[in-house]
């Protein structure tokens, strides 16, 4: 699966793959609840690429951001990757379906008909070159192999750097457009839950009996893992004192909160769990009030 | 007067560089020629054309010629071809695979493509050998020969491509070999246009990653032994040679039309109407 998803990127095919992750590695918990493959979601394809990979947190999400994830495959032709947790993928949740409409769907950009000649990977009017289908008139070469504007095979460093530098450009540039994330009472909060998919759901829980209990605490939920929303992080680091980060694997969503937070003073913490269970509100509670952590010490 | 260009060059791209990767004698192009002479035969326009590969010196085929071209990774040129052939049943997909690329790592794909008899046109260029990595052997390198991961004779028994497809369902089986170019080409006319999926084994040569190992020859003595080690069918009673001509050809079922009917019977479906299989059954009183 991984080699083809590099040709994917490579032929900057719009496609969305679903990972409903389990327990792993190998065979490993079938059919339990785990958040071991985010890092996967991002590195997994050899060579260095950009990617998208989006995250629900319930069944409405999955439903809603389905769409989104096949309108931004089309919209920037790139693979994304759906990741669920198996407990979301197995739930069973009321859906309220949208109207027709309210999640627009877009189609991708076409070459217009009758061009002299057609560049399938041309910068022409933008970042993300125009498509044109198999057997429409435009005969042309798709190759996993580094390539031209033309498609063809190219060892030139200069095209292989222009290359890279547009594919990367055609995500970072629109990540206004691409990430999604969810806040919930950060206006005043000193502590900030951090979480993405099931374990979300413990976290919004925690926070709000934490809030019951008098504590200034938020959430942030991503529903747009990867690009991660560095500077969203970045200038939470800068408001809030400590930082938790409840996941249902060893530490790796906690990896990027710390990369992007330049405030060394503010303490950043996670909860693990990979036998299979998920992270309770209690669990969370729990850790809020320990004492080693900064704050609670008096 | 000028001199007549062979048909072929009508069919490469002008806008490519050449030469090829090849190797200078190797039997790859050949199968290029009969190629494009047959769909040419035929009568496809190139629009309707789609030539997929997959990953080795075969798979390099595509981009130098004018269809619509794709070059996937190794082993996979089936599942490209399937989705292709799904999503557009006009058009007249073909692939082009080694025999390492169609039988090793894509031997799974192989026998569920002859499976589901799905309307592809399989071309499987068989020189006996990884070519482009440097002469490893391949599912079908005869047993006792020297290869690069090999060199005391390799230990496998070799597997008959024509024997498996048949056995695993696929429509048209042939066989023939870059020595026999007329009768190539006419297998890979009758491929194309029959329906099911279809397959066309060319024996070819490796001179620079198989034959120097092996003692074969020059390049010209490997193209000649492919007419001393092959019998045609129809006069193999007996004969312990590797037969060529048509193992079977029994145009059949149309999976992408019927799989274009079901899609028609999904739309048709309404929504809100469960289908008889997922409706819940009823236990324990509980409605
Ligand atoms: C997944 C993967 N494994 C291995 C390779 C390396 N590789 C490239 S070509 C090739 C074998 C080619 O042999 P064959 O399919 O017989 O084609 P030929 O070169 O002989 O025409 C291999 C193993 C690869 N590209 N991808
Ligand atoms: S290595 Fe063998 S198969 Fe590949 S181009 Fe050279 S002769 Fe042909
Ligand atoms: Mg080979």
């Amino acid at each position: 699966m991984q080699e083809n998803l590099g040709y994917a990127c490579i032929a900057e095919v719009p496609c969305v793959v679903v990972n409903v992750q389990r327990g792993g590695p190998s065979t490993g918990l079938p059919t339990s609840p785990a958040q071991g493959d985010l890092m996967q979601a991002r590195w997994g394809t050899h060579g260095d690429h950009p990617i998208i990979a989006l995250y629900p947190t319930s069944v409405q999400e999955a439903f809603e951001l389905t769409m989104v994830a096949f309108n931004l495959a089309e919209k920037y032709r790139t693979p994304v990757i759906f990741l669920m947790d198996e407990v979301i993928g197995h739930m069973r949740e009321k859906v309220v379906f949208p109207r027709e409409g309210q999640i627009p769907v877009l189609e991708r950009r076409k070459p217009p008909k009758g061009l002299d000649k057609f560049q399938p990977f041309a910068e022409d009017d933008g970042l993300v070159p125009a498509m044109a289908a198999f057997g429409e008139g435009y005969r042309y070469h798709v190759t996993g192999l580094h390539h031209d504007p033309a498609g063809y095979p190219t060892l030139r460093p200069d095209e292989i750097n222009r290359w890279f530098e547009r594919v990367f450009a055609k995500i970072e540039q629109n990540l206004d457009d691409i990430l999604l994330y969810r806040e919930e009472d950060l206006e005043d909060a000193e502590t900030v839950i951090l979480s993405c998919g099931i374990t979300a759901r413990a976290a919004r829980a925690a926070a709000r009996q934490a809030r019951e209990q008098g504590r200034k605490v938020g959430t942030l939920t991503l529903q747009t893992i990867w690009p991660f929303p560095e500077k969203v992080v970045r200038d939470l680091g800068s408001r809030v004192r400590r930082i938790l980060v409840p996941e249902l694997n060893r530490g790796q969503l906690i990896r990027e909160v710390q990369r992007c937070v330049r405030h060394p003073e503010v303490a950043i913490g996670g909860i693990n769990r990979l036998d299979g269970g998920v992270i309770t509100p209690a669990q969370i509670l729990e850790k809020l009030e320990e004492r080693s952590w900064p704050g609670n010490s008096h | 007067m000028a001199r007549k260009l062979p048909l072929i060059h009508r069919y490469l791209r002008k806008d490519k560089k050449f030469p090829t990767v090849w190797c200078p004698g190797c039997g790859i192009g050949v199968v290029l020629g009969s190629l494009i002479r047959a769909v040419h035969n035929a009568g496809i326009p190139k629009d309707d054309v789609v030539l997929v590969s997959g990953i080795g010196c075969t798979g390099r085929m595509p981009v130098y010629v004018d269809f619509n071209t794709l070059h996937t990774t190794h082993g996979r040129a089936l599942t490209f071809a399937s989705g292709v052939r799904l999503a557009n049943p006009k058009l007249k997909v073909i692939t082009v695979m080694g025999d390492g690329d169609a039988i090793a790592i894509g031997g799974n794909h192989f026998i569920h493509a002859c499976r589901r008899n799905i309307e592809i046109t399989a071309i499987v260029v068989n020189n006996f050998i990884y070519g482009m990595t440097g002469g490893q052997f391949s599912p079908t390198t005869p047993t006792g020969d020297i290869s690069a991961t090999s060199p005391y004779g390799n230990l496998a028994q070799s597997v008959d491509i024509c024997e498996l497809a048949r056995d695993c369902g696929a429509s048209y089986v042939a066989r023939s070999t870059i020595y026999h170019v007329n009768e190539m080409e006419k297998q890979i006319a009758r491929a194309v246009t029959t329906s099911g999926f279809s397959v066309v084994e060319v024996l070819s040569t490796c001179y620079s990653r198989y034959g120097k190992l092996n003692q074969k020859g020059s390049p010209r003595e490997m193209f000649r032994a492919l007419k001393d080690q092959t019998v045609p069918i129809a006069k193999a009673d007996g004969d312990e040679r590797i037969n060529r001509g048509v193992f079977i050809d029994r145009a059949e079922a149309a999976y992408s039309d019927t799989y274009q009917a079901i899609m028609a019977k999904a739309r048709e479906h309404d929504a809100g109407e469960p289908l008889p299989l997922l409706k819940p059954a009823r236990t324990g009183g509980t409605p």
